[in-house]
């Protein structure tokens, strides 16, 4: 029977956006199970553990001998991986060995990184315009700049 | 001249602003629209920095994160 670890993932608050993480992971929407309320996972042998979690995906959809993937909603509003030490040690379609945790966490980043990128592109800054605290659409310019992996959004006037 | 410059690493989810040129009390404002956008897509606050008083144009910089103890 492997032993569940929980890791330190603080920054992980968005359900959104975590699922959108697990998808570009390669699960699909119907193999991740959302619950408001924390549900009981299963180990391999399809014994009921006393981990919980919110976000769950079946060990069926994660490997052969694997066990149940679950995020668990702490009271912080963070989201907490709880992961087999099996799950965690062992390579699979969709999670690289000892690499489940920083993949989903990587991912997560990105896609916050984009999110925000379009968020103040597309909103915070017509709205400070709109607000007058940031020069007006006609005497301000922006510019996007991508370098690498990093995205330099300007707003001169 | 105004600038305000949004610097986001798609690496670790970290987004930073900085603002050059603008009195400190706009600063505020900015700064705060800035941290209520990141907040809608659950990215904390991890630190601010102003390095001039409120009266005058001041460097001020935000800084947010989605990953803040990697």
């Amino acid at each position: 029977m492997s032993e569940y670890v929980k890791y330190d993932c603080s920054d992980i608050t968005d359900d959104q956006t975590l699922i959108e993480a697990l998808q570009q992971m390669g699960w699909n929407t119907s193999q991740i199970e959302v619950h408001q309320n924390p549900v009981t996972l299963y180990g391999y042998h399809n014994d009921a553990r006393p981990e919980k979690a919110n976000i769950v995906i079946r060990r069926q959809n994660v490997g052969s001998s694997s066990n149940d993937i679950g995020f668990l909603k702490l009271d912080d509003g963070t989201y907490q991986p709880i992961v087999s030490e099996y799950d965690t040690s062992t390579s699979g379609p969709r999670q690289r060995s000892g690499h489940f945790v920083t993949d989903v966490k990587s991912k997560y980043a990105r896609i916050t990184g984009e999110k925000c990128v379009a968020q103040i592109t597309n909103m915070t800054i017509p709205r400070m315009q709109q607000q007058g605290i940031a020069g007006t659409p006609r005497n301000a310019k922006v510019s996007t700049v991508r370098v690498g992996n990093q995205v330099q959004i300007k707003l001169t006037y | 001249m105004a600038e305000i410059v949004w610097t986001v690493d798609l690496d670790t989810g970290k987004a930073e602003l900085t603002i050059n040129g603008i009195p400190g009390k706009a600063c505020e404002l900015i700064h705060g629209a800035f941290s209520a956008d990141m907040a809608k897509l659950g990215v904390r606050e991890t630190s601010v920095t102003a390095t001039a008083d409120k009266a005058k144009p001041s460097k001020y910089t935000a800084v947010n994160t989605a990953t803040a103890r990697r």
